[in-house]
C-alpha cells in the first residue's frame, strides 16, 4: 500500500502512471492506494514506440480502491448505490406542476439486476432494491409518463403527491435532480392513498381505487404500474 | 495571573507534567462523515478539530472562474464553535483572525496539491473547530492533510505542523549566574503557555525540513527563533509519523474492505 509522498521507483525502471507524480526523476505516490505495475505490451517490429514511453518500461501507478469504509457510518449501507441511467428505481411523489412532478428516490435496484433480468420481468423481483443512504432528488415529466397519447396526459390524473412509483431514470439530469420516466407497462404507480388515508388498489391500468367487502369504492386516475 | 516558568528547568517538567520536547497526546480519525469526499477528526491535546472535503467539482457560483491558470482554487472555510474557548467569543464572519487562518491553510495547500490536475475546479476545505488549547494552525492543519489524503486529492507529500515556544528564566546553574537568561525551545505549547510565552507555528513536507508554512505572531529576539525553528521541524516529523499511522490503519481497513 502507497502513501502520498512515498517513494516508488526511478524514472530509469518505470514510468510514472495514474496516482503518482514525478521529482529529482523519482516516482513518489500522490495517493493512498494499491500499487501496481503494469507492463507494456511487446510491439510488433516496425510499429513505432509510444511518445510517453518510448523504451517501452513498466508504468507504475497507484489506485484507490472503489468502496470506502466509514468509521461512523450514517447508515447501514457502507457504500451506497446511485442511481444510473436505466436503473429501475422507487420513488415518492412529493410536488406536483401542470408540466412536471418532483419526486424523491428512495429505493434503488443494483445495476447488475437491471441488466440481466429481461424487460418483460420486473427487476425489482430477481433482486430486492437496496434503499438509499440518503434521498435523492428527481423530475417526471409529463412527456415521459406515458409512451402513448402524450399531448393528452393530466399531470393530476396520473400522479399524487404521497404516491410510490416505480420508475426508471432516463437521464442524470441537473442540478434539479435525476430525470425519470414510467413510459413502461410495469411503471407508474404502486402504492398510494386516497384523501381519507385508505389504501388504494389497482383497478385498471388508469384507475385505482378502494375496496370494501370486495366492492369498490371510491375511484381515482393514476398512471398504474402493471402488478405481476 | 502570568505563567510562572521558573520550575521548569529544575523539575524539568511542564504545567501538564510534558517534558520540553514532548508532544501531547494525537488521536486522529479518518473518513468520520459519509457524505463528503473526505473527512477527519483529529485532536491535539484539548485543541478538537473537524475537517471535510468537498471536491474537486466545477465551481457552483455563476460567473466565478476555477483557480489561476488552469488549476483549481483552494477554499477554505474555518467555523470556531462559541464554546470551543474560555472566552466564548463571536466570531462573526468576516473575523480577521479567522480570515487570517483561512488565507495561511490556503496558500498553504495550494503549493502542496496537484492542482494542476483540475483546472476550473475548487477543493473546499470546511474546519470545525471543536475545542481550543493552543496550536490550533497547527490542528487544522493536520486534520485537512487527513482529510485530504481521505479524499484522494493528489498531493506531493503530508503537510504536517507543530508549534514551538521559547521560555527566558532565571536559572540558578552553577556556570552561570542568576542574572543571566536560559532559553529552552517547548514543543507543542498549550493554551495557557501561548498566552504567555513566544511561539511560532511551523508546517514542513512531509519528513523532509522543507518548510511549507512559518507564521510567529507574537514578539520574539532573533536568536532564539532557530532554536525554536529546529524543534518544530523536529516536532513536525514526530507528527508525520503519528498521522502516517493513522492513514496506514485506515488504509489497510479500505484495502481490505
Amino acid at each position: 500500500m502507497a502513501l502520498p509522498g512515498q517513494l516508488l521507483g526511478s524514472t530509469s525502471k518505470y514510468v510514472p502512471g495514474p496516482g503518482t507524480h514525478l521529482h529529482e526523476a523519482n516516482i513518489y505516490a500522490s495517493i493512498v492506494g494499491r500499487i501496481s505495475e503494469t507492463t507494456p505490451r511487446k510491439l510488433p517490429k516496425g510499429t513505432p514506440p509510444k511518445p510517453f514511453n518510448p523504451s517501452n518500461l513498466p508504468v507504475l501507478s497507484v489506485s484507490r480502491p472503489t468502496s470506502r469504509p466509514v468509521d461512523q457510518p450514517v447508515t447501514g449501507a457502507t457504500n451506497s448505490i446511485l442511481p444510473e441511467v436505466e436503473s429501475i428505481i422507487l420513488a415518492r411523489i412529493t410536488r406536483l406542476t401542470t408540466r412536471q412532478a418532483n419526486a424523491t428516490i428512495l429505493a434503488i435496484s443494483p445495476p447488475n439486476a437491471t441488466s440481466s433480468a429481461p424487460s418483460a420481468a420486473d427487476p425489482l423481483l430477481s433482486s430486492p432494491p437496496v434503499a438509499c443512504a440518503h434521498p435523492f432528488p428527481a423530475l417526471l415529466r409529463t412527456q415521459d409518463i406515458r409512451a402513448t397519447e402524450k399531448d393528452k396526459i393530466k399531470m393530476l390524473e396520473s400522479f399524487r403527491p404521497g404516491d410510490i412509483i416505480r420508475a426508471q431514470v432516463i437521464s442524470l439530469g441537473d442540478q434539479g435532480g435525476y430525470y425519470l420516466s414510467t413510459a413502461r407497462n410495469e411503471l407508474g404507480v404502486v402504492l398510494a392513498w386516497d384523501e381519507t388515508g385508505e389504501e388504494l388498489v389497482p383497478i385498471s391500468w388508469k384507475e385505482m381505487g378502494t375496496v370494501e367487502d370486495g366492492k369498490v369504492g371510491a375511484r381515482e386516475p393514476r398512471k398504474v404500474a402493471k402488478p405481476f | 495571573m502570568p505563567l510562572d516558568t521558573s520550575s521548569y528547568a529544575l523539575a524539568l517538567l511542564r504545567l501538564d507534567g510534558r517534558r520540553w520536547c514532548e508532544l501531547r497526546r494525537i488521536h486522529g480519525q479518518v473518513s468520520t462523515q459519509a457524505a463528503a469526499d473526505g473527512s477527519s477528526y483529529l485532536e491535539m491535546g484539548n485543541t478538537k478539530v473537524i475537517c471535510t472535503v468537498a471536491g474537486p467539482s466545477e465551481v457552483k457560483k455563476t460567473g466565478q472562474q476555477g483557480g489561476v491558470g488552469g488549476e483549481a482554487r483552494i477554499e477554505v472555510d474555518i467555523s470556531i464553535a462559541g464554546f470551543s474557548g474560555v472566552d466564548r467569543k463571536r466570531r462573526g464572519r468576516n473575523d480577521k483572525r479567522v480570515s487570517e487562518l483561512q488565507h495561511t491553510l490556503s496558500t498553504a495547500f495550494s503549493s502542496i496539491l496537484l492542482t494542476h490536475l483540475y483546472p476550473h475546479s475548487t477543493i473546499q476545505l470546511s474546519l470545525h473547530v471543536l475545542a481550543q488549547d493552543g496550536a490550533l494552525l497547527a490542528a487544522c492543519i493536520n486534520a485537512a492533510t487527513l482529510a485530504l489524503v481521505d479524499a484522494g486529492v493528489p498531493m506531493y507529500d503530508y503537510l504536517v505542523a507543530c508549534t514551538a515556544g521559547s521560555t527566558s528564566h532565571s536559572a540558578a546553574a552553577t556556570t552561570q549566574t542568576a542574572s543571566q537568561d536560559v532559553e529552552d525551545p517547548l514543543l507543542d505549547l498549550n493554551g495557557t503557555e501561548e498566552q504567555e510565552l513566544p511561539f511560532l507555528t511551523v508546517g514542513t513536507l512531509g519528513a523532509t525540513d522543507k518548510v511549507s508554512v512559518l507564521v510567529c505572531e507574537t514578539r520574539v529576539h532573533a536568536t532564539r527563533i532557530g532554536e525554536m525553528l529546529a524543534l518544530g521541524v523536529d516536532g513536525c516529523k514526530q507528527v508525520r509519523q503519528i498521522l502516517d499511522e493513522v492513514v496506514r490503519a485506515h488504509g489497510r481497513k479500505m484495502v481490505n474492505s
